[in-house]
């Protein structure tokens, strides 16, 4: 038995919650594992996924619908494509906080450890009412594990020397102490194409050089009633391979220290107003979070020549939201503010602070300012089987950028964007149907505004992305044991941001002209008393619309893959349970032209679990039976990975 | 929603109907062009051949990579696909069989620390060619009719000397043979890309040694450059056409003709040769002004020859103008004709067998290949289309 946050008991629970106490967020029920998964929002607990998986990318990328885009091993970025969309159109949020960085628009899956993540929410459909999901392609929700009864010990041993240790410790008062270390060599096999010692073995295997990658990280965090703070240390260095002679002699690396602040509260009131009882819920959240990079290639082996480039960040938010519930109505306001700052040195590049030649690099000051400001409503009918939903926000950003040395030519933009999602839902006891329409934007990077005063040049004159989204999510209960979900949904993307260049090879970013996807993905789900099984497919069609580049008009996005088809099937006897999944995934280009089609392939990962009593062993296996084929950015992808996890509840 | 009936369609047709790598193939016959292209976002690039007279239109998809750091060279009815940055591969395709299948593929960067970056081939006999590499100090003697790697490269020329303080090679650009001679053009970048003298190394074929083309003066061999920053090197008639674009901003570069008996070098063009492409504010903002920037040069005889000029605005390329260049006399002129011209970016020129002008025009929105008589300065023929941009134009001749 699991616990699942449910979206839809919300609504079943409606009147009941309006003269007791309200929920504002989701849920908690008991139900089965494959019980109403809705396909536009979706919750996974912490059971669902540690010592499963070896990381958070590995998990979400089961899902249906979503594609995750990593190339290399830990420690190298993941990203995530939501129903089609680019990863820069997908967000990223951790415990409500925006991850994707303004300098980059980027984020990083795996920041966050497996083990100090507590539950995992997916919106598709977007809504402000589950979280607060307003991307193009979908939000993802990180909230990491803190508060009483947090007390437990882990160690888990890979493939290619991966090791990664946690301890978790909870006291009186609310206290919680975490701490999490993980390592690997990131030694696999590659196909070296051009050999450092012997350049004529084209393609010779050989354990990557210089890959290896260790985080450690150390979170505390103080809960009280309605009142908590966390304050979370994290150290990293990934050691940058050369994928392309793989020099023994090569030592980049790219060392990371950030350390998060948050302080949040949850109020809630009860209010009378002649016979009627309504109730409020307030959350606020402060949220201070400084990175210090420091990436250094002495050899100049990966970029065009040598570096020891140093990068400050900082990012400062403010949020406050009030719901309020009455009768059948519920209401809701919010209000964030940030600030992203950038800072860039080039200390061994003698022109980079002066900036006179274009092609170099710059050291440079950025800011990107943001405040948005949305208001949301949420009706049902008294019977509980129709509801509509709806929020419209403002958005307002104010970027910056100049020189380190002067203010002199210094550049701004600023944007803004109304944006609204807009839901209809019946509900049944078999089944459940949502009608979506989502207006979303993403505003263009810093980088994409003002470039790097590198070749890849910024552009003041980009419009914001948009898109307009219609999606159609079906649940349908066939019986106790089997449900099936399916989701139809078109989007109509206008001035997506793509780097072009000029006949002399020096980039800039430019708004496309559109672009349009249309997807069906559904799934099976069947829950037996001791065999579990889920098959899905994901089928998308796009062209994108260019009349501005010959090559680029009509033709299938680049990036996605437009057919894949998953089954997982499992067994749960008592203390074991086993689960092999599938994944086949095909119909990719790897180029915007459509010259380059990527491979199809198909995987198959296995997972093992053995509970007794606090103690929990188990192992997986990626890639089982070592499928070579390329990956999204057509690199050959890792093959066989396994690892074995021990934990214990003290 | 016009899009969601092909989708239902395309759905019950599921898995299976996947992208396709296209694999075309070309046989020439007659003398031919090939030029490679890259796709205006670098992701891809392919190459395309066609008839140099009569039909011209262009087979593509040929020799289709993810990458764009590829060019072509060409030595008779062979084809040269240079895979550049981190790549470093050369393979020889028969093009009188086809470009389906490579006669042969071999490093380029032999023991080099890093990428070499070949940026061409030049070839004198069937055995014997030099390969041009960007990041590297030396050259690479190769024999092209090896028929195994182990004897591909003959011999290193080392060009060492011409490296910039800070910086790690002299940047090779462009080579060309004439007689006894290889005639080598660098770039000569320093560590932060700005462009120091550019250099022509002179190379004795018979021993492989540098030749000093002015004992008289202590320090490098070779012949130095009135205009930064090369980008191209042609030989006609035993005259060198060596163009530079200069640096970015507010330097034009300019067209140097070296004689290659005395080596003494004439200055065709220079920042004082068109001022009427020039608009310049005196306000120290660079980004808003327009330049001219000399790219590309072919020579039809020693008469007229041919130069593009990037205009540029800040980093801005607003249009390129082909300009008529009488080596002999010096006398210049902007081409205003053929209309056809106009407002077009073009990337290279070329002069085939014919003494016609080929131009390769990199107009996103309609990319392809202008064929030009140069006795009449009219186009020829009808205009090639090309998916993409041309970067490169080359010929095959069959035998």
């Amino acid at each position: 038995m699991r616990t699942l946050f449910l979206f839809s008991i919300l609504l079943l629970s409606f009147n009941s919650l309006a003269n007791e106490e309200i929920h504002l967020g989701s849920v908690t029920v008991a139900a089965n594992k494959d019980e109403l998964m809705n396909s536009d929002y979706q919750v996974f607990q912490r059971d669902d996924f540690v010592n499963r998986f070896q990381n958070l990318a590995s998990f979400l990328q089961q899902q249906n619908g979503l594609q995750i885009q990593q190339a290399g091993g830990l420690g190298n970025p993941a990203l995530i494509s939501i129903r089609g969309a680019s990863a820069s159109q997908t967000t990223l949020l951790i415990n409500g906080i925006r991850a994707n960085t303004s300098q980059y628009g980027g984020y990083d899956l795996n920041t966050i450890p497996l083990n100090q993540i507590d539950r995992i929410e997916i919106s598709r459909s977007g809504s402000s009412f589950d979280l607060s999901d307003q991307a193009i392609g979908g939000t993802i929700n990180i909230i990491t594990r803190e508060g009483a009864n947090n007390n437990n010990i882990s160690l888990n041993l890979g493939s290619e020397e991966t090791l990664a240790t946690s301890f978790s410790s909870s006291f009186d008062q609310g206290l919680n102490i975490q701490f999490d270390h993980e390592q690997s060599a990131n030694n696999y096999d590659y196909p070296v194409p051009s050999p450092a010692n012997n350049s004529r073995q084209r393609n010779q295997e050989q354990p990557l050089e210089n890959a290896e990658f260790t985080r450690t990280s150390l979170q505390l965090a103080q809960s009280f009633d309605d009142i908590s703070a966390r304050i979370r240390f994290n150290t990293q260095r990934k050691n940058i391979p050369d994928y392309f002679r793989n020099d023994p002699k090569n030592n980049a690396k790219l060392d990371q220290q950030d350390i998060t602040l948050s302080l949040q509260g949850k109020h809630r009131l009860e209010h009378k107003n002649k016979d009627k009882v309504f109730a409020s819920e307030h959350h606020w959240q402060l949220f201070q979070q400084k990175t210090n990079e420091h990436y250094q290639d002495e050899m100049g082996v990966i970029g065009l020549g040598k570096d020891n480039d140093k990068f400050y960040q900082t990012r400062s938010e403010a949020q406050w939201q009030s719901k309020v519930l009455f009768e059948q109505w519920q209401f809701q306001t919010q209000l964030s503010g940030y600030e992203d700052s950038f800072i860039s040195r080039f200390l061994d590049d003698d022109d980079s602070y002066s900036c006179t030649t274009p092609q170099g690099n710059c050291d440079q000051k950025a800011y990107q300012q943001g405040m948005q400001i949305l208001a949301g409503m949420r009706w049902a009918n008294k019977q509980q089987n129709q509801r509509i939903s709806t929020d419209i926000y403002q958005s307002f950003t104010h970027s910056y950028n100049r020189k380190r040395s002067t203010v002199s030519d210094s550049e701004e933009d600023k944007y803004t964007f109304i944006g609204y999602n807009l839901k209809y839902s019946l509900i049944t006891e078999a089944s459940e149907v949502h009608f979506s329409i989502k207006h979303s934007n993403r505003q263009p990077s810093l980088y994409q505004l003002f470039g790097d005063r590198g070749l890849l040049r910024g552009n003041t004159d980009l419009l914001d992305e948009t898109s307009l989204s219609y999606s159609i999510d079906h649940l349908f209960r066939i019986n106790d044991r089997q449900q099936m979900n399916s989701a139809i949904f078109y989007r109509q993307l206008e001035n997506a941001i793509v780097p072009v260049y000029d006949s002399r090879g020096i980039g800039r970013y430019e708004n496309s002209k559109e672009a349009y996807l249309a997807g069906i993905e559904w799934q099976w789900r069947y829950q037996g008393d001791s065999f579990y099984s889920h098959l899905g497919t994901d089928v998308y069609h796009s062209e994108s619309l260019d009349d501005e580049v010959k090559s680029f008009n009509n033709k299938q996005i680049a990036g996605i893959y437009h057919n894949s088809v998953s089954l997982i099937t499992g067994w749960s006897q008592q203390r074991h349970n086993i689960e092999l999944i599938n994944r086949i995934n095909g119909n990719i280009y790897i180029d915007r032209s459509n010259l380059i089609a990527g491979d199809n392939y198909h995987l198959i990962d296995m997972n093992y679990q053995y509970q007794y009593a606090q103690l929990s062993l188990g192992f997986s296996i990626k890639n089982l039976v070592n499928t070579q084929y390329k990956d999204f950015t057509n690199r050959p992808a890792i093959g066989r990975q396994w690892m074995i996890f021990t934990h214990y509840n003290f | 929603m016009k899009k969601l009936t092909p989708l239902l369609i395309a759905t019950s047709l599921l898995i299976g109907c996947g992208a396709d790598n296209k694999s075309n193939d070309k046989v020439i016959t007659e003398g031919s062009y090939a030029v490679q292209s890259v796709a205006a976002d670098y992701s891809s690039s392919q190459v395309a051949i066609g008839n140099i007279l009569g039909d011209r239109s262009a087979t593509q998809g040929l020799l289709t990579q993810a990458e764009s750091n590829f060019t072509i060279s060409t030595y008779e009815n062979y084809l040269y696909h240079i895979g550049k940055k981190d790549i470093d591969t050369i393979s020889r395709y028969n093009t009188t069989l086809g470009v389906n299948n490579s006669e042969w593929t071999y490093g380029a960067n032999h023991d080099d620390q890093g990428s070499a970056n070949t940026y061409t081939l030049v070839q004198n006999t069937a055995s014997n060619g030099y390969l041009i590499r960007y990041g590297s100090n030396f050259v690479l003697q190769v024999d092209p009719s090896a028929s195994d790697e182990a004897n591909f490269v003959k011999a290193k020329i080392d060009l060492s000397a011409y490296t910039v303080a800070g910086a790690s090679y002299p940047r090779m650009v462009d080579a060309t043979i004439y007689q006894d001679r290889l005639f080598v053009a660098m770039q000569r970048l320093d560590s932060s890309w700005k462009a120091q003298q550019a250099y022509i190394a002179v190379i004795d074929l018979a021993s492989n040694e540098e030749i000093d083309t002015n004992p008289q003066i202590d320090g490098l061999k070779g012949i130095p450059l009135n205009a930064t920053n090369t980008f191209t090197l042609v030989e006609h008639n035993g005259q060198l056409y060596a163009a530079g674009r200069g640096d970015y901003g507010s330097d034009t570069g300019g067209l140097d003709k070296i004689s290659t008996s005395t080596y003494a070098v004439t200055r065709l063009i220079d920042e004082n040769s068109f001022p009427e492409l020039i608009d310049f504010s005196d306000d120290n903002d660079n980004s808003n002004d327009t330049y001219y920037h000399v790219m590309d040069v072919a020579v039809v005889s020693d008469q007229l020859a041919y130069a593009t000029l990037n205009i540029e605005k800040g980093y801005t390329t607003l249009e390129t103008k082909i300009v008529t260049i009488n080596p002999t006399n010096g006398d210049l002129a902007v081409l205003s004709e053929p209309a056809e011209l106009a407002d077009k970016k073009i990337t290279d020129i070329n002069i085939d067998a014919n003494d016609r002008l080929w131009l390769g025009i990199a107009n996103a929105d309609a990319p392809g290949i202008l064929v030009m008589d140069t006795d009449t300065n009219t186009i020829s023929g009808d205009f090639i289309e090309l998916d993409m941009p041309a970067k490169r134009i080359e010929f095959l001749t069959v035998q």
